[in-house]
């Protein structure tokens, strides 16, 4: 029995389980990142005693060689890692680079085998697992990784000749951005010649950021400054504008957030106390307020923010905004054209938690206004907004949509009740395509024949991914799909409390009888579930495929032009 | 042509015109065994089996869903087209007539519930999801018992307080004689297939009609009543829609499986006992 429990209770997943690398890093090498200029001043003593500094480099660090031209991110990849350059030199440009270019054929997460062995090898028993062969004690790894690692190979001098670039030396910090805020990586890096990195995987750089004040101010400092300049980079009206006048719009630019960053808490708890959800607006930061003197031109930078009107003695929402949208451009038109007395024409408040940059009229006047094309100035609009996928969608529509937070979905899943014939035929091919285990409920809130399933969006900003102790829940690379790791997942269920839309589900494993694993206090091992969009099959999400009439999608919520066609 | 381009989509009448070209073919080919005195029957015979194959990879398809194969829609598609194809082979093999052995006429009968049950569930899947949307909130077919349930004990307890607190008996004698049938099961189960607002404008009546007897208090529990009426009645017009969507397929999937087993039955006496 006593071996019976030892068994089980090494079933539970400890934090450092995995290291980011083969190994954890030895003693001299922690000695060495400790030493950098980043981690200047990072006291040990800071940190809890559960979670020392020294543990963390170790675990969530890992050591990284590319040879020349060796592509380290590309642009457009969900990064979840920091960069510390120890040897050599990188050079970054801000064009992405596809796998072609780099002579990559897309690498296939399974193959025809697997997929009809998983057809007949499905579990009887719900949320089996199988035992872990768990390696009880990890080699140290070496100074020296052993193999390069790029994602493949470009002819850098050619490249610089085309784009403009920028140039990172030993001891410079670069992937901040993207492992800070859950977003695509905004530039390429590739290796100017034999390059020695160290990595730090997000959960590290988080706790790190959290104990020791030191390192955090000087990361959000390397964010705030390579941050905004990215963002202007981005956002589609300062296309025309040149560096000299980009750089200085972003000396000039204030950050500001609203909001709160734990919004979803009690936005969970309203939407459980009452389906009525007029009165979410309510609790919705207000960033500035209709008829308010215009103080500078709004950009997204992070988040959503909801643009309302005052109609009688409430407010009605007349767009929603996220990245790269800008608030406040025909005022600020208006006010350079001459006109006087101009005023804000609607009012932006906070979603949740939003990042906005705001950019002062003077310089939107001098630089962004000249030569910007006729399409981003309208006098019948409030708001300026980023992307060709919008189209207008009903009022109702639009507040179901914005007060549920639905926007945040880019990969939701919609029913269309028009012709759901309620078969679950989406239901049981979810359970195929996971060892008979359906990951979501066919049932959500609805709106006329919309009904927004409790299946994971894959979200934008993927609050479920904030607390991971073991960074188990975490971005795909490539695609962006929000996976879980069941063999790191330690069942704390800090992604399930945090998802406001209750997506993801706790559930107790299994052997093979069918009898709950215990861990050595005899209590059950769970394990957070949920879609994670057949990122292993060869079809893609199985609930589509299954579909027999077409009554389900899996769709960006903003994209209303696509989603208000397919509702027919 | 453009009467039936504005009925159909392009989609639908190249797929209706393959369908017709596959047709011709047959027709073409069985007259000219027919007139060349070969037995024309063994081939639309086998033409018949080879279309339910076909038919019956839609089955296939579900349980292989994990394979990219295409999407489930597509192939439902092939299924209502070889379903068309299928009709018309079958007729062309039973002559244009009823079969008189007793075999052959199960056999017959067999075919004809799948046809029909397949056509009334290809016309239900089009119509009863817009009606349930309609409807309201759409509600899980499998939750409705304990949805009902619910209602039945709240229905009861405002019937139970209105004669302990309110010391009335109008509400009451209405839940004996009446409100609690209603609230026990499924009800007009008919109607709501129907579409007919007939009985719960009766009970709303009855309930109204029993107005008059009652305080402020009374009539209070008397409205409590009436939204769990409508609920209830909302609840059996899903559960008979819903059903509906359900009831097909028990016509139509069992007796495909008994049809195979005929069908290959026939093909064995077929071959043992033909005279040509």
């Amino acid at each position: 029995m006593a071996e019976l429990d030892s068994e089980t209770g090494e079933e539970r997943n400890r934090r450092w389980d995995e290291p980011f690398g083969d190994a954890p890093l030895d003693a001299d090498t922690v000695a060495r990142v400790l030493s950098l200029p980043i981690f200047a001043n990072v006291d040990p003593a800071e940190f809890r005693t559960s979670l020392p500094l020294d543990q963390i480099i170790a675990n969530d660090g890992r050591l990284r060689r590319f040879q020349r031209n060796e592509v380290i991110i590309r642009k457009g990849d969900y990064g979840n890692s920091l960069f510390v350059i120890l040897e050599g030199a990188v050079v970054g440009l801000r064009i992405s680079i596809d796998a072609e270019m780099l002579g990559q054929a897309p690498n296939p997460r399974t193959n025809w085998w697997r997929s009809i062995a998983q057809l007949f090898t499905r579990p009887n028993v719900p949320e089996y697992r199988p035992a872990r062969r768990r390696r009880h004690r990890h080699d140290i790894q070496p100074l020296q990784p052993q193999v390069p690692s790029g994602l493949g190979k470009v002819e850098i001098d050619d490249l610089k000749s085309r784009y403009s670039t920028f140039t990172l030396e030993a001891n410079q910090v670069f992937g901040e951005l993207a492992a800070l805020t859950r977003s695509p990586r905004t530039a390429t890096v590739i290796a100017a010649e034999d390059t020695l990195l160290f990595e730090l995987r997000w959960q590290g750089l988080r706790d790190i950021r959290t104990w020791s004040t030191p390192f955090r101010q000087r990361i959000d400092r390397i964010y705030r400054e390579r941050g905004l300049v990215s963002r202007l980079g981005e956002c589609p009206i300062f296309h025309h504008v040149d560096q000299r006048a980009l750089d200085e719009i972003a000396k000039e630019s204030l950050f500001e957030t609203y909001g709160n960053v734990d919004w979803m808490y009690r936005f969970k708890r309203e939407i459980e106390q009452s389906s009525d959800t007029s009165r979410i607006i309510e609790q919705e930061t207000v960033i500035c307020g209709q008829g308010d003197h215009v103080d500078g031109l709004l950009l997204i930078n992070r988040g959503f923010a909801r643009v309302t009107e005052h109609v009688d003695h409430g407010e009605r929402a007349v767009e929603h905004l996220s990245v790269n949208d800008v608030f406040g451009l025909d005022e600020i038109a208006d006010i350079a054209a001459g006109r006087t007395g101009v005023t804000l024409k609607a009012s932006l408040r906070a979603i949740g938690y939003v990042d906005v940059v705001r950019i002062p009229t003077k310089l939107v006047s001098k630089y962004v206004l000249p030569g910007l094309p006729p399409r981003f100035l309208s006098n019948e609009r409030a708001v300026q907004i980023n992307g060709a996928g919008r189209a207008e969608m009903p009022q109702e529509m639009m507040d179901f949509i914005v007060d549920h937070r639905f926007i945040n979905g880019e990969k939701a899943m919609v029913i269309n009740l028009d012709r759901c014939v309620g078969c679950d035929d989406c239901v049981k091919a979810c359970a195929t395509a996971h060892g008979n285990n359906p990951r979501f409920t066919r049932h959500g809130f609805s709106y006329h024949n919309a009904m927004v399933v409790n299946a994971c969006m894959h979200c934008t900003d993927p609050v479920c991914l904030i607390g991971c102790p073991t960074g188990a829940i975490h971005r795909d690379e490539g695609s962006g799909t929000v996976i879980i790791n069941d063999s790191t997942c330690i069942g704390c269920a800090t992604c399930a409390n945090s998802c406001p839309y209750d997506n993801i589900k706790m559930v107790d494993i299994r052997d093979k009888t069918g009898a709950f694993l215990l861990d050595g206090e005899g209590l059950p091992i769970s394990r957070a579930t949920k879609c994670d969009l057949c990122v292993d099959q060869l079809t893609g999400p199985a609930c589509v495929q299954a579909c027999p009439h077409d009554a389900l999608i899996r769709i960006d919520i903003r994209d209303s032009k696509k989603l208000m066609a397919w509702l027919g | 042509m453009a009467w039936l381009s504005g009925l159909f989509s392009r989609t639908t009448v190249v797929n209706l015109a393959v369908v017709g070209v596959a047709l011709a073919l047959f027709f073409l080919e069985n007259w000219r065994r027919d007139v060349a005195l070969h037995d024309a029957q063994f081939y639309s015979g086998w033409v018949l089996l080879a279309c339910m194959a076909v038919m019956m990879l839609l089955t296939w398809r579900k349980k292989v869903v994990i394979l990219p194969f295409g999407r489930v829609r597509l192939w439902l598609l092939v299924h209502y087209y070889a379903a068309f194809l299928t009709v018309a082979v079958f007729i062309a093999h039973t002559k244009y007539r009823i079969p008189n052995s007793p075999l052959e006429l199960l056999l017959w009968s067999v075919f004809v519930l799948v046809a029909l049950s397949g056509l009334a569930g290809a016309i239900m899947t089009t119509i009863i999801p817009p009606r349930l949307e309609a409807q309201g909130e759409r509600i899980l077919f499998e939750r409705i018992p304990v949805f009902r349930a619910q209602l039945a004990e709240q229905a009861e307890a405002i019937a139970r307080d209105s004669v302990t607190d309110g010391n009335t008996r109008s509400i009451a004698k209405l839940y004996v004689d009446r409100l609690g049938a209603f609230f026990a099961g499924p009800r007009n189960v008919l109607s709501h297939v129907m579409g007919s607002k007939v009985p719960l404008a009766r009970i709303l009546g009855e309930l109204s009609a029993i107005e008059r007897y009652l305080d402020e208090a009374g009539k209070a529990r008397l409205a409590k009543m009436r939204d769990l009426v409508e609920a209830k009645s909302n609840l059996d017009f899903h559960y008979a829609n819903g059903g509906l969507l359900r009831l097909w397929l028990f016509l139509h999937v069992p007796p495909t499986y008994a049809l195979l087993v005929a069908t290959a039955l026939h093909v064995v006496l077929e071959y043992a006992f033909t005279t040509s």
